[in-house]
């Protein structure tokens, strides 16, 4: 490995060629979305102007917003339905108590009324958080959007005045998500003083061992004891059957008793 | 991703305080003029 | 084989005796000028594109005056045509065209959205007629084949009538079928006007907005307190450990 300093790999590439899709979706939604938002601004014009038109616009908009759909069902069958190693009910990934108290306590920690940094597991409650906001901003995106890009068939079902309500739900929670990423996520991975330029691990998932030790101890611990248990049971096992090599030299020398010789199994 | 990753350790370790600080507050700025449109456009 | 040394050394030579890295450098310096004087240009040209006047969409009307002269709500004090207008609920209809979704495509350069004469005044009617009558294609009766002429006969069966084009998206009193004023927002410049429609015994899109705004504000303020007092405290870290390693040297 060229920067051993990186030595913990926290996603594999499924992973991350899942959060590559999302945010090359997510960057052309709101690039072709916020046109529509606020068509009167200058900037809406030329960008549409940039793209070849409104068809264009258009189009852009739906790909990137079915892409999204079909990422977050994959998402969701996979980890629920296909990698069965964890029931999806206990994944770490899901918010728990000790979540809220986390952040708590890192609110005292960064205004200096605790000593101790908040001591969490595989995913901090900040991550979670991210991942939550993704979770729901998809299905809003989702289940507002679809009616409108399929609007000939939702008509049959819906009146007019909801279509203009999901229009409503779906253009601002577009907001919401575009602003919380760009001011809170960019923080987590840009401009935090620990990560200014930027984190590469989006790309090649790993991070430092003082990364694991600052955010996510408890997982370190226990990957730690994992590995000694691991070892302790290989170093048993070669002594055993160190020692029954030995013993069966010891017999093969001596007369042999009827009894089998030990299994060294 | 050896030597780009050396470079941004290498760039953090010289200006990631400063750098911080002035993204920072460009991306603060841009929060707060958005959050008063949203509430302008809404009052 | 490839001498590679004479390459670089040919190479040197043709930068006046500088070096690699210099006429590597200038390379990359003169193809970002280049790349920055066509998206100057690319910009200059959208911005001179999106700024002409004949994009804003005005639609001919009746007898050579362009619909907006009247059905438009404005904030300075009304004419009496305009007042008319307000009084019967016809005013603001420009703005909150613009608000829809044909005025917002309109605005993007789409030169096949509607504009008014489109769905009020067409061939087969010879005038413009309110929506309960029942010759006016506005007529919810009609609405359906007014819309399938361009959306298709899918339109036919859909239920477009209950509902209305016409319905500014935010600025609705939260209390249905109230008359609404005309409010100026806190901040210059941010002004929204309301406009007097009746729109419904449940006005979910007013109760959507405000339920949006809630949480965006909501937790884009919070998040954003978190990270600021984050970055000071990171910062503070920072410093003393950059003090300490400096000390430990000495």
């Amino acid at each position: 490995m060229k920067n051993e300093r990186y030595a913990y790999r926290r996603f594999g590439l499924f992973f991350r060629i899942q959060h590559g899709l999302l945010f090359s979706s997510v960057i052309i939604a709101v690039i072709t979305g916020l046109p529509m938002k606020y068509p009167d601004a200058w900037l809406s014009r030329v960008t549409v102007m940039l793209m070849g038109g409104v068809q264009m616009r258009a189009f852009l908009h739906h790909a990137a917003g079915l892409t999204m759909v079909v990422l977050g069902i994959v998402h969701i069958v996979y980890y629920v339905f296909i990698d069965r190693r964890v029931p999806f009910y206990k994944r770490p990934v899901l918010f728990r108590l000790k979540d809220l108290r986390d952040m708590v306590q890192h609110q005292q920690y960064n205004l200096g009324l605790r000593k101790d940094f908040p001591r969490m597991g595989r995913y901090t409650w900040f991550e979670k958080f991210d991942y939550i906001g993704v979770i729901w901003g998809i299905a809003v995106m989702a289940l507002t959007g679809l009616p409108m890009l399929y609007m000939n068939t939702a008509l049959k079902f819906i009146p007019l005045s909801w279509l203009q309500a999901l229009w409503a739900a779906h253009s601002d929670e577009a907001m919401l998500a575009t602003l919380f990423l760009l001011v809170i996520h960019m923080y987590h991975v840009h401009f935090s003083p620990e990560r200014f330029p930027m984190t590469l691990t989006w790309w090649h998932g790993r991070v430092t061992r003082e990364d694991m030790e600052k955010y996510h101890p408890l997982e370190l611990e226990a990957w730690e004891r994992k590995q000694r248990e691991a070892e302790e049971r290989e170093r048993r096992e070669a002594e055993a059957r160190a020692r029954a090599a030995a013993e069966a030299a010891a017999q093969s020398e001596s007369p042999a008793p009827e009894s089998a010789p030990p299994s060294t199994e | 991703m050896g030597s780009f990753q050396q470079w941004l350790d290498r760039t953090n370790a010289r200006y990631g305080g400063i750098g911080a600080v002035i993204t920072a507050t460009i991306c603060l700025a841009v929060l707060v003029y958005a959050l008063l449109v949203i509430l302008g456009d809404f009052w | 084989m490839i001498d590679l040394r004479r390459e670089a050394h040919r190479l040197v030579a043709a930068t006046d005796g500088r070096s690699l890295r210099w006429a590597s450098g200038r390379a990359r310096w003169r193809g970002t000028r280049g790349l920055l004087a066509v998206l100057a240009l690319l910009l200059a040209a959208g911005v001179a594109w999106a700024d002409d006047p004949t994009h804003v969409p005005v639609a001919g009307g009746l007898q050579g005056k362009t619909c907006y002269e009247c059905h438009i709500q404005g904030v300075s004090a009304l004419s009496p045509v305009q007042e008319h207008s307000r009084r019967y609920s016809l005013a603001g209809a420009f703005e909150t065209y613009m608000e829809s979704p044909h005025g917002r495509l309109r605005q993007l350069g789409d030169m096949r959205a509607p504009m008014c004469e489109d769905c009020h005044f067409t061939r087969e009617w010879k005038d413009i007629l309110p929506a309960d009558n029942p010759e006016s294609p506005i007529n919810p009766r009609n609405l359906p084949r007014v819309c399938a002429r361009c959306h298709g006969t899918a339109m036919l069966t859909a239920k477009v009538a209950e509902g209305s084009m016409h319905l500014e998206l935010r600025h609705r009193s939260l209390v249905p079928g109230a008359p609404l004023e005309v409010k100026y927002g806190f901040l210059p410049g941010l002004t929204k006007r309301e406009w007097a429609y009746y729109i419904g015994p449940f006005d979910v899109t007013a109760y959507v907005s405000a339920f949006f705004l809630l949480i965006t504000v909501g937790t884009l303020g919070a998040f954003g307190l978190y990270m600021v007092v984050d970055l000071l405290r990171k910062l503070k870290e920072r410093h003393a450990a950059q003090d300490a390693a400096s000390h430990h040297e000495e």
